[in-house]
């Protein structure tokens, strides 16, 4: 069973036990006749239209938690189950109405005789509140509040005298306390229950309206937010595709001095009579072709070239010790490693990358020492792991240290990293980041290794 | 968000246009301000029937007008002893039954008891109701019969009598019958019964 439909029975279940306090007579209305009851024969014998007004306030918050269960169950299970219900979602609130009309239906067979009409008027202004509360009616106890202010705001109409010709609800200890009112001349005392009832229902419509605006507010704030975090992306892909658009255009324009160059070498090797210079042509010729494979993998991710591991970390070890700054650099190479298929250019990007980050994290530490291990698995499968005893990254930013434009340096624009994992990605590698605070981070790439062919694909 | 206003607006006048119109009081003239002249003597002993409030509001009005009497909420016929008259103020509540841990066939058994003995015993049984329409219906109609077959002297508030029924009792059992606007205008009735 899923953890929807589990929650879906507990709630209906807990649905039905509140309407079973609603429509069981006895539990508020019978017992409580005891300490009303009493309070009434005190008020009559004592002529106190005091002990009156106290009976009057106990019976209405009695009569608000015997009204007020029911309603709240019709309200639970039409949020529980109103995927299930075909109608537009305000108008399932209204079938509340019905639920209820049930519940006084159970409470008519048991003999009880309290008119329906109190319940109605509750249940009307509940439904209208619930549903001008907007997605504050997700919240049961907010629901609850309101419900629970309508339910005493009408139920003082019940004591009050002046409003007898309405059939609220006029219940025993109601007509009772009326009565002693009028013997005990006390009716204009019980008339200012009126104005505990409109107390009541002012406090239950700005609680629903305070409710209503606060949440339309969070909601425009968090409707901002996510605006503005989008604008953001948009503007760093911008920027991120203009910086690319440029570096395609340097790297393109490198290929018309690269023919000249080969141009004139193959006129210099033809008219050269000394072999040594058609040698040096040659290896010139050669050199340009490297090049060449070399601005065709920058200007196009899809280019892959088969390369062994040993060659890779030849090139990256090249451009990375030449900004040593003092930290101890240690290669760990394994042996015997699969042969890569990769961009090698954008690869070794990658690589550099994450080592360059290991060497400002380890900037001015102590004994500060950069590690890179490059190990196989499972024989096809090639891990570079880089580890350093620097900073490291809280854990709280460890999840966004992969977005674009994210950075912990103020000086960074936060590009690398996502284009790691983006490379890494395009390659069908992964990449993991480990790191505590203050002893150190370590990333990981694996990379699938490619067959023993050693062609070469220079598409 | 104004046609939603006007909406409620709307429902709002709706609802108290629905609640003014339910039947307002019915004005009935009553026949009988008072007895021409005492029926009954004091000691009273005065008793709901349906165990209301409405025999101990009785009580104090009896105090009130310094008519001896005793409040008894569960008298039996055996309870007469020394009383002279016998007051049962009519209202059926069914939370004052619960309170004595009573039922409804219980109650009416004790009623009709009482009213059978108190008229063996030539005791003069007065019947008072208090409660308007919310007292009114199967229950407390079938105690009104049975009490009004044994009564001297009917006492009734005009709104629980919009229907005629306690004029109608008093005809049937050739008893008078006073009706009253209110509970402090029993006074007069209930006075002229012992003065």
């Amino acid at each position: 069973m899923s953890s929807t439909e589990t929650k879906k029975i507990i709630y209906s279940a807990c649905a039905l036990i509140l309407a079973g306090i609603s429509a069981y007579d006895g539990i508020y209305r019978l017992e409580s006749f005891g300490v009303i009851g009493g309070l009434l024969e005190a008020a009559v014998t004592r002529g106190d239209t005091g002990l009156l007004v106290l009976a009057s306030f106990e019976l209405v918050v009695l009569d608000t938690l015997w009204l007020v269960p029911g309603i709240l169950s019709g309200f639970l299970l039409i949020d529980v189950w109103r995927t299930c219900l075909p109608f537009r979602w305000w108008v399932n609130y209204f079938l509340v109405l019905p639920w209820v009309a049930v519940i006084h239906l159970v409470l008519a067979l048991q003999g009880s005789g309290y008119s329906f009409i109190g319940g109605f008027i509750v249940i009307t202004l509940a439904v209208l509140a619930v549903i001008e509360m907007g997605e504050a009616r997700e919240s049961f106890a907010a629901v609850a509040l309101v419900v629970f202010g309508l339910g005493m705001a009408v139920n003082w109409l019940n004591i009050v005298p002046a409003f007898s010709f309405i059939p609220i609800s006029h219940g025993d200890l109601d007509v009772g306390i009326k009565l002693a009112a009028g013997f005990l001349q006390g009716e204009s005392v019980l008339n200012l229950g009126l104005f505990f009832s409109v107390f009541f229902m002012f406090i239950s419509l700005v609680i629903t309206l305070l409710i209503s605006v606060y949440l339309r507010r969070i909601g425009l704030v968090e409707e901002n937010k996510v605006k503005e975090m989008k604008l953001q992306e948009m503007e760093i892909q911008a920027r991120q595709a203009r910086v690319l658009q440029e570096m395609h255009t340097l790297v393109h324009d490198l290929k018309t001095p690269l023919m000249t160059i080969r141009g004139l070498n193959s006129l210099v090797e033809m008219s050269a009579a000394n072999e040594k210079v058609v040698e040096y042509c040659r290896r010139i010729d050669g050199s340009v072709d490297k090049v060449n494979a070399m601005v065709s993998e920058i200007l196009y991710d899809e280019v892959r070239k088969k390369i062994a591991v040993e060659e890779l970390i030849t090139y990256v070890r090249a451009h990375v010790l030449v900004k040593k700054t003092g930290q101890e650099v240690i290669f760990d190479i394994a042996e015997g490693m699969p042969l890569l298929e990769i961009n090698v250019i954008r690869m070794s990007r990658v690589l550099i990358n994450i080592i360059e980050n290991a060497f400002t994290a380890t900037a001015g530490v102590r004994d500060a020492r950069i590690t890179i291990r490059v190990y196989a698995k499972n024989g096809d499968t090639v891990f570079f792991e880089v580890s350093d005893n620097g900073r490291g990254i809280p854990a709280g930013q460890l999840e966004n240290v992969w977005n674009w434009g994210y950075s912990t340096r103020g000086n960074s624009a936060g590009l690398g990293l996502a284009f790691v994992r983006q490379i890494v990605k395009n390659h069908h590698g992964t990449v993991e980041i480990s790191s505590s605070e203050c002893a150190g981070t370590t990333v990981t790439i694996s990379l699938k290794g490619a067959g023993d062919d050693e062609s070469t694909d220079n598409r | 968000m104004k046609k939603r206003v006007i909406g409620y607006l709307l429902l709002i006048i709706v609802v108290i246009l629905g609640l003014t119109s339910f039947p307002q009081d019915r004005r009935v003239r009553s026949l009988m301000p008072h007895l021409p002249a005492p029926i009954a003597a004091e000691k009273a002993l005065v008793t709901p029937a349906g165990q209301g409030p409405e025999g101990l509001i009785v009580s104090e009005i009896c105090d009130t007008l310094n008519i001896d009497n005793s409040f008894m909420y569960w008298a039996e016929p055996q309870d007469l002893q020394g009383f002279s008259s016998l007051i049962i103020a009519l209202g059926f509540s069914k939370q004052g039954l619960y309170s004595l841990h009573k039922e409804e066939e219980e109650e009416i058994a004790r009623v009709s008891q009482l009213v059978q003995a108190a008229e063996q015993q030539n005791i003069p049984v007065v019947l008072i109701h208090l409660g308007g329409p919310d007292r009114r219906g199967a229950v407390n109609d079938a105690l009104a019969e049975i009490l009004a077959a044994a009564a001297d002297y009917i006492i009734v508030t005009q709104d629980g009598e919009r229907d005629g029924f306690f004029t109608g009792l008093a005809t049937d059992n050739n008893i008078p019958v006073t009706v009253v606007k209110g509970v402090t205008l029993v006074k007069v009735p209930l006075n002229s019964v012992f003065r």
